[in-house]
């Protein structure tokens, strides 16, 4: 198997939540948006992203939740009479401290090499989707519940004291 | 409430200079010390440099507050790192960035900028002023 057919089954998989996120903007060609992936160590090693992190030479990283940043292109192909939407050009990218990882191609290359059948790369696909899905649908919350979290903090406390003071 | 990712940054960015600027009491500083365990443990640099223990007690590192204030309210401003290594290669990283997006990522970054405002506090082995750098 060749790295674009794990890649072309990730965006197969991927394809129905991608367009759902386009239509609720049908003028866009490109999309672009950030979400956060909530995780638990199951997940964080089958979607590899404690491999990601040890590869780099990171001693210690984040292991409840992931910044993932998608984008997109939407493409019109014309069929007779109609228009055919598909989506290309599928990059994930992780957001970490002060750098961003290539994702997707890291996932790509590391099912192709770990994966001992394409049940398996399936199975890690699927649970990509659903943590994908959980955190687009869950956007607003998850982000308000860290705004949250951020104001009860100690500093985030201290300085809307101060603030107010 | 914030509407966008982006609002939060610079929220959370915002806040970690106020609240150092605070802790500080001043609103430039800059400090030299060496880059060891303690250092790397405290600041949870292990987090944010990859091989970071690579650079232990072989280089040193400079650590900059500069903040903009406005009637007395912090406007914004920084904080940065730079590493020096034995081969004088520098790498410059915005603290205040790199935390809040370990924050957003779930990681308690209190410990880490309350040791970075003891650190800039402490006078004790600042290779400045004992004209080492």
């Amino acid at each position: 198997m060749r790295p674009y057919n794990v890649y072309g089954l990730i965006l197969d998989k991927l394809k129905p939540l991608l367009l759902k996120e386009w239509s609720k903007d049908k003028r866009r060609h490109y999309i672009k948006g950030e979400i956060y992936l909530f995780l638990d160590d199951e997940n964080m090693e089958k979607l590899g992203f404690s491999k990601l992190f040890k590869v780099i030479g990171y001693e210690k990283y984040p292991t409840r939740r992931i910044i993932l940043r998608y984008q997109y292109s939407i493409y019109k192909k014309k069929e007779y009479d109609t228009y055919n939407v598909d989506v290309s050009s599928l990059d994930l990218t992780v957001i970490h401290a002060d750098i961003e990882i290539q994702y997707l191609d890291f996932l790509t290359l590391t099912l192709l090499a770990t994966a001992k059948s394409v049940e398996d790369i399936e199975n890690a696909i699927s649970v990509l989707y659903e943590v994908i899905e959980k955190a687009l649908l869950n956007r607003g919350k998850r982000e308000k519940a860290i705004y949250n979290e951020w104001m009860n903090s100690e500093i985030g406390e201290l300085v809307a004291l101060h603030k107010a003071l | 409430m914030l509407k966008t990712r982006e609002n939060l940054i610079e929220k959370i960015e915002r806040d970690i200079i106020t609240y150092l600027a605070n802790e500080i009491g001043e609103y430039y500083k800059e400090i030299v010390v060496i880059l060891n365990d303690n250092i790397i443990e405290s600041l949870g640099l292990e987090y944010i440099v990859p091989n970071i223990y690579d650079f232990s007690n072989v280089g040193v590192c400079q650590f900059v507050l500069s903040v903009l204030t406005q009637k007395g309210r912090v406007v914004s401003g920084n904080v940065y790192i730079t590493i020096l290594n034995s081969f004088r290669k520098e790498r410059y990283i915005y603290l205040e960035e790199a935390y809040t997006v370990l924050f957003l990522s779930g990681v308690d970054i209190t410990p880490f900028i309350d040791n970075l405002a003891a650190l800039f506090k402490n006078d004790e082995n600042r290779l400045e002023w004992v004209g080492l750098f």
